[in-house]
């Protein structure tokens, strides 16, 4: 079987794998036919490894026959190319990593295999997980699969291109500033940036190591949840992994959510960084929605988006040239444009200016702590409209623009972007739901419950 | 409190700030820098300076304590290996009369082990590289052959 009648969900694909009727191999054939078909527009894949997946498709078809279960078992995912996979080329979209074959998997990586999901492929980002979509590489920037010249967000730019387009079920993002959750509010999708360390960031090429989360993103919460079970969990060898308790995502989906004390940053959206019509529309009927299930709604204050900004920022800006100095002394024409713009800034900064950033953090991690005492789930849009055009992406204005996704990294709290609507055009909208740190499972669960009343799961990009 | 936005440094300071970053730009590296530094200096500007001397959470260290319930455990794993295991050594030393320079064996053996987990690392390692070559080639995509839209 090459096609198929509808892209599954992870959860879907995992229950017709489980009844027999769908192989992984029929389901990773099937994937690799699309991929072939629609990649060479979406440039989402940097490699495709063609082989080793119908390999490892055959061998979890074998295991499953031997008695072997599990919710990833023969799963196809793929991977953001900043992911170290033994024996598999990351380049993390550079050409100073062209010819890097890591010998070892990122510890999520090992994860993911040992659960019997199979890789598909490396997926495209922004160079070094920063900058933005470039021209000046080897290869081209992913391409939104709601409309081709449309930028896909990033850094996460194939991963999110990929599960919407339906040429993987579930990725492997990262998030600093929102690398997880922007892709997937331009891209339709599900996205969640965990606690920082909730999940090892062992193996996984860093770019600012205080801000750093790896994270899973899929069609919907409920795949996310199911991916986090696997990706969660402590690891002694990331200095910053924490042996969290670790509640059952997936089964705890279906708990009411009736009672959740939902806090909602209006002024985010409609002062600090002001939305356009239809994503306040849109925001007006997730209100409608969560109320609909019993959710307590009310105004929630907290420092402006640009105080989160200018911390995030000056912070990812230093972090990220203390990692690369040493390339950047000797190889800087080798990076892209909007590389350099991005981080040899850092060069720059004092130490009393870093300084100052993780200062004002701990304050705004304070201020984000007193408001979670009063609210269960904070709720914002997860940027003020809908993806630009890649046409209009401006090198030079890196650092104009603020994010609404940093504050979450600023204030190191798990953030899950959903689907919430659509604008006219046909163009997807990210709702974002931040929860107290290590509280997934309820952010989680209101994403799920969300999605099945919201019901718009069924709507793919067209021509997928 | 947010402090007023630093102004942009003049071609001579930018070349001092360089030369102590130790790079080496070319004309339009530097004007693409001037223009970024422009904007995260902005940003600083906006960072609160104003701290009381004894107020400073940047530089907390979380130390997690020694369990209370297993105190014997780390002594235990540490005996062979640090100075239990070098008392051991010299006790036995001292019982069979030896001179002090008994120490030695102990020592060996104590560096022994872990440089034997270096060993078994660099066998993993190769191990994986073998794993490596044997898998089949991926289907990579040669950057020639995508097309890239402006």
């Amino acid at each position: 079987m090459n096609t198929l009648a509808a892209i599954p969900t992870i959860a879907e694909a995992a229950r017709l794998l489980a009844a027999r009727k769908l192989s992984s191999l029929e389901l990773t054939r099937a994937l690799l036919a699309r991929i072939e078909a629609l990649d060479p527009v979406l440039n989402a894949f940097l490699l495709v490894t063609e082989k080793p997946a119908l390999a490892a498709a055959r061998a979890a078809d074998r295991a499953r026959a031997a008695g072997q279960k599990g919710a990833l078992l023969g799963i196809p995912l793929a991977y953001k190319d900043i992911y170290e996979t033994a024996g598999v080329r990351t380049t993390a979209h550079s050409r100073l990593l062209a010819q890097n074959v890591p010998t070892q998997d990122a510890e999520t990586v090992r994860r993911l295999s040992a659960a019997g999901a199979v890789m598909l492929g490396k997926l495209a980002t922004h160079e070094f997980a920063i900058g933005g979509p470039a021209f000046d590489l080897p290869w081209p920037p992913a391409r939104n699969p709601w409309d081709p010249h449309r930028f896909t967000g990033g850094s996460s730019s194939g991963s999110g291109a990929a599960v919407a387009a339906g040429l993987a079920l579930g990725a492997l993002g990262s998030d600093t500033g929102g690398s997880i959750r922007l892709p997937a509010a331009y891209c339709g999708i599900a996205g969640l940036k965990p606690t920082p360390g909730l999940v090892s960031r062992r193996g996984v090429i860093p770019l600012a190591p205080s801000l750093d989360t790896a994270g899973p993103m899929a069609w919907t919460a409920e795949d996310c949840a199911i991916l986090l079970d696997v990706l969660a969990g402590h690891d002694p060898a990331d200095p910053a992994s924490v042996a969290a308790p670790r509640p059952g995502y997936a089964a705890g989906l279906a708990a009411p959510v009736r009672g959740l004390r939902v806090g909602l940053l209006r002024r985010f959206y409609e002062h600090d960084v002001p939305a356009t019509p239809e994503t306040r529309q849109m925001m007006q009927q997730a209100v409608a929605v969560l109320r609909d299930l019993g959710c307590t709604v009310e105004d929630a204050s907290l420092p402006a988006v640009q105080e989160f900004n200018a911390v995030g920022r000056v912070i990812i800006c230093a972090e990220a040239y203390a990692q690369h100095e040493a390339t950047i002394r000797t190889r800087l024409s080798e990076y892209s444009r909007a590389f350099r713009m991005r981080v040899l800034p850092g060069a720059l900064i004092r130490a009393a200016e870093y300084l100052a950033a993780q200062r004002r953090r701990t304050d705004l991690i304070a201020a984000m702590r007193a408001t979670m005492t009063r609210f269960d789930v904070l709720l914002a849009p997860a940027t003020a409209g809908p993806a630009p055009l890649l046409a209009e992406q401006r090198t030079d204005e890196g650092f104009a623009v603020p994010f609404l996704t940093t504050v979450a990294n600023v204030a190191a709290v798990p953030s899950l972007v959903v689907c919430g609507g659509f604008t006219a055009q046909g163009l997807p909208l990210g709702l974002e739901m931040m929860g107290r740190p290590f509280e997934e499972a309820t952010i989680l669960r209101l994403g799920h419950h969300f999605e099945q009343v919201r019901g718009l799961r069924s709507r793919r990009p067209p021509g997928s | 409190m947010p402090q007023s936005m630093p102004p942009s440094p003049s071609p001579a300071e930018m070349e001092i700030l360089l030369a102590r970053a130790g790079l080496t730009l070319n004309p339009g590296q530097i004007a693409d820098l001037v223009l970024s530094w422009r904007q995260v200096a902005g940003l600083i500007a906006t960072l609160p300076r104003e701290r009381k001397m004894g107020d400073d959470q940047a530089f907390a260290f979380r130390l997690t304590p020694p369990a209370p319930a297993s105190p014997a455990a780390p002594a235990k794993a540490a005996a062979g290996r640090g100075h239990a295991g070098r008392a051991k050594a010299l006790a036995n030393a001292q019982k069979a009369k030896a001179p002090l320079k008994t120490k030695a064996p102990a020592k060996t053996k104590a560096r022994a082990k872990p440089s034997a987990a270096p060993a078994k690392a660099a066998a993993k390692a190769g191990a994986g590289k073998a794993r490596a070559a044997a898998k089949p080639p991926a289907r990579a995509k040669p950057a020639a052959a995508r097309p890239t839209r402006p």
